[in-house]
């Protein structure tokens, strides 16, 4: 199992684009794909999750994969996340 | 006995027409327990309406075509994403395995689920996508009882063509708005939604006239009854008699027909007869609204009325989220004026994120509302005037203080404004310093003593609505005194009148925002009393600029001063009248 903490540099945060964006790259993986902020634990798998947990510019949130292909998953949402979500600016 | 609904109205229409009425799937559904063997037959019976809903789905985008916008299919798009999401699929499978209910059952408690974690969000815009779980669910449910689609149940009955459906519905998805269009519905009016909903943004932009938000719908229609629809004014009316049917079928004419003569107003300037320039601005009351303004080519944004980002919801909006919304104005609306007015809760707009003491006053309209409550909340107000602020640095940001009676408030409300700023300075977030502050001019005692308060402002707007109401101490909203609202009392004119020639001897820009901006029998009126910017809500824009157009100026003038001088309201209304025939017909 993997953990890691990223903080959400793109200005909408994890709106709906980034959200569904974010699920569909989960799913690509067959591991387990979790988020969580604040008390909030969700599937990062769904998008309806990535959604519930509203979160905006400059708030944190903890990535963990658990399973088959555990790194390479993380590193794929690592790079989202730095990658501010293929968003301009 | 005819009766009338109201809601929120979307767009300028009228729609007359038969109730199409769409039963909702999710109204009684029982709780069934299963027998170990049944849960696999189950499973499969969810799983095979949830790819009859996806293949639906799919084939409406296949067929779309140009026909909808990149807006509609991203919505499309999302709600196939919901189809697929485990928080509604595997979760409800798992309901079916674990509490062995029916596959109804199991998806509704999901869904109970999902909406209450929705309804936490901060973000209305986040919040708002609960409802496209909803229409994703009624899909799925309708699909398991093996209703047909509604484009089905449409094409079966909808053959003849015998003046045209309304649709009536407790909800309607951006899928079924889609089908709607294809046959020819001439608008639609929902129980639920809201003016941020997606099915108000769809509305929007498909052009068709629609109310949405009336409580009570579903209990007072009934399939094929005659309504008609009052988009501008929010409301639905039915039960007419032959007499009013017949007139409104001469309206809903009238009114298509000038509609399209009015584009070609589009791309003029408002400009009158003998050269004087006028500035049409829009008012809007969301962010959205200003794609509508910019269509119908306003001057700029003459009143952005903030309260709407703190109604119908539990908490306040942050600094952040207001920032956002008073900003993608200002980026759209692209180097034109923004003016954005500070909160104006209280009396008829209930915030109910907001306390107001626990006692509810005798008399909301003199209580503790707009700048007075903004000055006894000073949080609140510095947050507010920040996100305005950081706002300024995208484009041209005015702020609009709603309330005033005389220079004091403008003076505390001014300091607090430097205060922002120098909040604003200290974390280092960009804002235009020369932000102009100005007051809105409804309160009888700032337009009475306005000499002294033009000193301490930087622009006045007046705001017709409230000045008439507490000038003649008629409460709108009473009917047992309505009927004595009026616009044309000498003693509204003359304290228009007055507030008009103040500011323009201080050259101090002044605007009018209230109803009687955007009605075309005082546009004259208006013009000849020296007013230059008119702010209005979008759908007024260019039949006020048809008006200015024909009309001129310096003999508008002298007619109005002969106006001004009568006694009382009637006399002043034949005098108008007139005046506005004689301009019909230039001699």
């Amino acid at each position: 199992m993997l953990r890691q903490t990223v903080t959400i540099t793109n200005k909408l945060g994890l709106h709906l684009r980034a959200s569904s964006k974010l699920s569909q790259l989960a799913s690509c993986f067959a591991c387990e794909v979790w988020l969580e902020r604040n008390t909030r634990r969700i599937n990062a798998k769904s998008v309806l999750g990535v959604t519930m947990l509203a979160a905006g510019l400059g708030s944190e949130v903890t990535i963990e994969t658990s399973g088959e292909q555990e790194d390479a998953a993380m590193q794929s949402l690592m790079d989202l996340f730095h990658d501010k979500f293929g968003e301009e600016d | 006995m005819a009766w009338t609904l109201s809601g929120v109205g979307i767009g300028d229409g009228l729609a007359m027409g038969k109730a199409w009425v769409l039963s909702s799937a999710r109204l009684d559904l029982p709780r069934r327990r299963l027998e170990p063997d049944q849960v696999e037959p189950e499973l499969k019976r969810f799983r095979e309406a949830v790819s009859i809903v996806n293949k639906e789905l799919s084939g409406l985008k296949e067929t779309m075509g140009q026909e909808a916008s990149a807006e509609v299919s991203a919505l499309l798009e999302l709600q196939a994403i919901i189809l697929r999401d485990p928080l509604l699929v595997a979760a409800t499978e798992q309901r079916i395995q674990h509490d062995r209910c029916n596959a109804e059952w199991g998806l509704l408690q999901q869904l109970e689920a999902v909406s209450a974690q929705f309804d936490e969000i901060e973000d209305p815009y986040l919040r708002e996508r609960k409802a496209d779980v909803q229409q994703i669910v009624d899909r799925i449910l309708r699909a398991m009882q093996g209703e047909a689609g509604l484009d089905e149940i449409v094409r079966k009955n909808n053959h003849e063509d015998d003046g045209g459906w309304i649709l009536v519905a407790k909800d309607i998805s951006p899928a079924d708005m889609l089908i709607l269009r294809r046959h020819r519905f001439l608008g639609f009016v929902t129980e639920t939604g809201s003016a941020t909903s997606h099915t108000a943004i769809l509305a929007r932009s498909l052009g068709l006239p629609a109310v949405v938000g009336v409580s009570g719908l579903l209990n007072q229609i009934a399939q094929n009854d005659i309504i008609v629809l009052k988009s501008k004014e929010g409301s639905v009316l039915g039960a007419l008699n032959a007499d009013d049917q017949s007139i409104y079928k001469g309206q809903q004419a009238v009114y298509a027909d000038d509609l399209k003569a009015l584009d070609d107003f589009k791309q003029l300037a408002s400009c009158s007869l003998d050269g004087v320039s006028v500035l049409l601005m829009a008012n809007i009351d969301l962010p959205n609204d200003v794609q509508i303004a910019l269509d119908r080519g306003c001057d700029g944004i003459g009143l952005f009325r903030s309260e709407f980002l703190f109604m119908n919801r539990s908490s306040i909006p942050s600094e952040e989220e207001q920032f956002q919304a008073y900003s993608a104005v200002v980026k759209t609306m692209a180097g034109r004026p923004v003016t954005i007015r500070t909160l104006d809760a209280g009396a008829d707009k209930e915030v109910s994120a907001l306390s107001f003491g626990h006692d509810k006053p005798a008399n909301p309209a003199l209580a503790s509302r707009a700048i007075r409550y903004s000055l006894q909340s000073p949080d609140l107000f510095l947050s507010q005037l920040r996100a305005m602020l950081r706002a300024s640095a995208f484009g041209q940001v005015k702020i609009l203080i709603p309330m005033v009676s005389g220079p004091s408030e403008m003076i505390s409300a001014r300091e607090m404004v430097q205060q922002a700023m120098t909040s604003l300075r200290a974390k280092g977030l960009a804002f235009n310093p020369k932000t102009s502050v100005g007051a809105m001019i409804e309160v009888p005692s700032a337009a009475i003593a306005i000499d002294g308060l033009v000193a301490h402002i930087d622009f006045a707007s007046i705001g017709t609505n409230d000045l008439i109401q507490y000038t003649l101490a008629i409460d709108r909203t009473d009917r047992s005194v309505a009927h004595l609202y009026n616009p044309l009392h000498p003693a509204v004119l003359r304290l228009i009148d007055q507030t008009i020639r103040s500011c323009n001897r201080a050259n101090l820009p002044v605007s009018l925002c209230g109803e009687m901006a955007g009605d075309t029998d005082l546009t004259r009126l208006l013009l000849g009393l020296g007013l230059r910017e008119f702010s209005m809500h979008a759908t007024e824009i260019l039949k006020v600029k048809r008006v200015v157009r024909g009309s001129s100026v310096a003999s508008l003038s002298r007619g109005v001063g002969r106006l001004l001088k009568l006694p009382d309201p009637a006399l002043v209304k034949s005098g108008l009248s007139a005046m506005n025939a004689k301009a019909l017909r230039p001699d």
